[in-house]
């Protein structure tokens, strides 16, 4: 085993080191550092097992205020080429979310946490259009790409299949052809995307009483890790296909304390027009070994479509499904989700929405609904 | 699993990286001698090879604008290379002439350029009829040349055995080679070659300035030959008749006759977006700084002789007096250039408009222009989302004329294109024309020769426009357009739709 885990390092360094450009530059030295402050307000009507009402938002976006600092670096601006590898950009973003609930016996639950969410090294290399990222960022599990990704309320499939839609480790993307890239990451498996921080017991219930506690998250490795890829046309084109592929042993998001061995196969199709329609579809098959239900064969999917109206209106539609059929039990899981979002943008920083869900969990015939305000605004400076 | 993991490795290590080589694009992979016309010049010279002699003027030469490596002119004999041996290969893929470049010094040092498409050096022209009397001064009277990169193994430099260690040190530190089409007129040609010092880069880091490592090691000027050059001029615009020897003023007399028709240029126009001019340096009294490396050592070498550059508003009172650029292609204070800017103080009106582009909604067209102007400037077919905060998007007056400065081997075409790669479509102009009747008008007799686009920050809310003068020694314009929001949001939407 240490053989192979040698022979992978020295893959990894070999690539890291065979990849880099050159430009014309402003001669005053422009801002490089940028700090960016977003909040997020957003409830509305909830209909979910404990009955209707009204309430914070139960779903992402949460209630939150988000910070992020992302930097270019000068010396590489400066001197305006890369040499084999060379970093090029730097971004942190974390937020706060508040979040509020109702819990399965009917009492209300309140909590603070501390998320970390895109943060990450880029490395440009002297190859074109070839980049490194180290650090947490989004997984490439099929693209769908957002029309107006500001805190958009739409399904998430990584999210929604991992229980993660970002992961810990290291990122790359190259071309092989004209009309071929080839995305790669390898991942840490959920292991470092918990809340860092989580401050709960705000509310005090009928049947707890319960003190406020600060915890930190449990770091404790269970040997989890993520492989994930995808090959198909670049971003710049107006249609995208990719194959996409994963494996790798993450948390069972279904069976609590459970481990799950995936491996998913799958393809994704984008299609874009101009700066006004975006329709993306994904479709995915996997075959997974859980420590309790045994071998599980899934499908998942997600189609979303996003249209930009008069320069002001964003619409948004999108559903996401997850099916495993657990053999072992004669049983299955099966869950949906519809969302759908209407967005009128007082500015890029700036936007009111009107949200509404819909999903079901069907083995436990659970279903849940909602239509929701969101209030979203940022200060400063972002890429 | 870590076989797993191996194995996924070694399939992306065999696929290994796509790097667009340009003797490989737009080829069927056939390849086949030169064609008879070339072939039969080439003849004409011992060995079918074709020797040129070059000027190397070293240190006498006072207008080599740039810092200068230590070796730089040092030595008589070494790395100043005066003669050029050009080498027709004996295969090429269809639609490509490709040659060796080898560049010798008096002691036999040598700098080697494979493999080299004679075309990318010939001037295209994109218009057609009569259009192309004015473009044949755009883009013949236009500087433009090719950068070959050491990492990427472009370029290779020989030295004779006996050279010092000096000569192996300055060879290490060489990064760049550059063949150039100079401006001045047809045939004169460049060669240049650029060194990296990082003796005090740390302190440079820390400056306000954005001076770079690169250093002049050489810098040569010669002719191609004049029957090869109209060949090529040939090959490459067949529909071409204007010969490549017409006397300048006469072509600029005929050019200035034609009208440009806009609507040949682009798509149709959609809407004119309401934006608002938050500034005109000329009333705002801005001060005039270098805006980028260039005019920082244009000015530090004072190419301008006589006026007052100080603001944006003193540059346009009084004619302004500039070095000639004469000869092979060299600057010349003994006969200075004299352009009274006048005319752009009624430049005070910029009107965006939205062209209807089928690949994205971003692409515009920019007019300068003003009641009491008597020339408009217009800058078209620009995509907006190609723009940025930290760099300078140039755009030369012409018709999708050749940057000054390009790879030869090209960045693969995304939402944004190598100016020989472009759709016919997405093709950028700058026109100078009369506001009246849309007759063009010679920039070069203006004193304008390009133009520059930027933001004033990352947010990409507002449009900086430069005008830059002759030899585009300083600028001489400029204003600031606050872009309206949906074309700001289309902006970023085409971003992260397109370059995610």
């Amino acid at each position: 085993m240490n053989k192979f885990k040698c022979y992978i390092l020295l893959l990894l360094l070999c690539s890291l080191g065979s990849c880099f450009s050159q430009s014309s530059i402003k001669k005053e030295k422009q801002q490089t550092q940028f700090f960016y402050t977003q909040l997020n307000l957003h409830g509305g009507y909830i209909h979910d097992i404990n009955g209707n009402r009204w309430d914070l938002a139960n779903r992402s976006p949460h209630n939150q205020l988000a910070f992020q600092y992302f930097g270019k670096r000068k010396k590489l601006l400066q001197k305006g080429y890369v040499k084999q590898l060379s970093l090029s950009a730097y971004k942190m973003r974390f937020s706060i979310p508040f979040i509020k609930e109702v819990n399965d016996i009917g009492d209300k639950e309140a909590e603070f946490r501390v998320q970390l969410l895109d943060t990450w090294l880029k490395f440009d290399t002297k190859w074109d259009r070839t980049y490194f990222w180290i650090g947490n960022k989004g997984i490439p599990y099929g693209h769908n790409p957002k029309l107006d990704p500001v805190s958009d309320f739409m399904t998430n499939l990584t999210k929604m299949d991992y229980g993660f839609g970002q992961d810990f480790g290291v990122f790359f993307r190259t071309p092989i052809s004209e009309k071929l890239d080839v995305e790669f990451s390898l991942t840490a498996g959920g292991w470092l995307s918990k809340s860092m921080l989580v401050c709960d017991n705000l509310l005090s219930s009928s049947s707890q009483n319960e003190k406020a506690t600060i915890s930190f998250a449990n770091y404790d490795y269970n040997s989890t890790w993520l492989v994930s890829g995808r090959m198909g046309a670049p971003t710049f084109k107006k249609n995208e296909f990719g194959l996409i592929f994963s494996s790798g042993k993450i948390s069972n998001t279904l069976v609590k304390n459970d481990l799950l061995q995936i491996n998913r196969l799958g393809a994704d199709w984008v299609y874009k027009h101009k700066e006004t329609i975006k329709l993306s579809n994904q479709l995915v098959l996997g075959y997974n070994t859980s420590n309790i239900e045994g071998d599980l064969a899934s499908f998942h999917s997600q189609t979303a479509v996003d249209v930009f109206l008069n320069g002001r209106i964003f619409v948004s539609s999108s559903f996401a499904y997850n099916y495993y059929d657990v053999s072992k039990l004669d049983s299955y899981h099966a869950n949906y989700i519809n969302a759908n979002s209407i967005t009128y943008s007082f500015s890029p920083h700036t936007r009111l929405r009107l949200n509404h869900y819909y999903s079901a969990a069907k083995e436990v015939n659970e279903k849940q609904w909602g239509v929701f305000l969101q209030f979203v605004t940022g200060f400063g400076k972002r890429p | 699993m870590y076989r797993k993991i191996l194995l996924v490795l070694l399939v992306f290590s065999f696929i290994g990286c796509h790097s667009v080589k340009w003797n490989e694009i737009n080829t069927t992979g056939d390849t086949s001698v030169a064609p008879e016309v070339v072939t039969s010049i080439f003849e004409k010279y011992p060995n079918k090879k074709m020797t040129l002699k070059a000027i190397n003027p070293g240190y006498k030469y006072l207008y080599d604008v740039g810092e200068k490596d230590s070796v730089y002119g040092k030595n008589a004999k070494s790395f100043r290379f005066t003669e050029i041996v050009i080498t027709l290969l004996d295969k090429m893929p269809k639609g490509k002439i490709l040659v060796d470049f080898k560049f010798l010094d008096a002691k036999s040092n040598s700098v080697h350029v494979n493999n080299v498409d004679l075309l990318r050096l010939i001037p295209k022209f994109d218009t057609a009829g009569q259009m192309n009397y004015p473009e044949m001064i755009t883009e013949e009277y236009n500087r433009f040349g090719y950068v070959f990169r050491k990492e990427h193994n472009e370029f290779s430099i020989t030295l004779n055995e006996d050279s010092k260690k000096e000569l192996q040190e300055a060879t290490d530190r060489t990064y760049r080679c550059k063949i150039t089409n100079n401006c001045l007129a047809p045939t004169k040609w460049e060669f240049d070659l650029t060194s990296e010092d990082y003796t005090d880069f740390n302190t440079r880091l820390k400056d306000a300035s954005n001076l770079n490592q690169n250093r002049i090691l050489s810098h040569s000027w010669f002719y191609i030959d004049t029957d090869l050059y109209a060949t090529l001029m040939k090959i490459k615009n067949p529909n071409m008749d204007i010969p490549v020897s017409i006397e300048y003023d006469t072509l600029s007399k005929i050019a200035e006759e034609v009208v440009v028709d806009f609507n040949k240029l682009r798509s149709p126009i959609i809407k004119r977006e309401y934006s608002k001019v938050i500034e005109f340096g000329y009333k705002s009294g801005r001060k005039i700084e270098p805006l980028d490396v260039e005019q920082h050592y244009k000015k530090k070498f004072e190419l301008l002789l006589k006026g007052d550059v100080s603001t944006y508003t003193s540059v346009l009172e009084e004619p302004i007096h500039t070095t000639q650029f004469k000869d092979e292609g060299f600057y010349k204070s003994e006969t200075p250039k004299i352009f009274d800017l006048k005319w752009m103080k009624y430049l005070d009106s910029v009107y965006l408009n939205t062209i209807d582009v089928k690949d994205a909604q971003t692409y515009v067209e920019i007019e300068i222009t003003g009641k009491w102007a008597p020339y408009k400037i217009t800058i078209g077919n620009v995509d907006l989302a190609q723009l940025n905060e930290q760099k300078l998007h140039g755009m030369l007056f012409g018709f999708n004329t050749y940057p000054k400065t390009r790879r030869y081997n090209t960045i693969q075409s995304t939402i944004n294109y190598d100016a020989d790669l472009l759709p016919e479509h997405l093709k950028p102009y700058v026109v100078l024309s009369q506001k009246e009747n849309n007759k063009w008008v010679n920039n070069q007799y203006k004193g304008v020769e390009k133009i520059y686009l930027s933001y004033d920050s990352i947010e990409q809310d507002i449009l900086e426009v430069y005008v830059l003068s002759y030899e585009r020694i300083t600028p001489v314009w400029m204003a600031k357009i606050k872009l309206p929001k949906s074309l700001r949001e289309k902006i970023r939407i085409r971003k992260q739709l397109y370059q995610y």
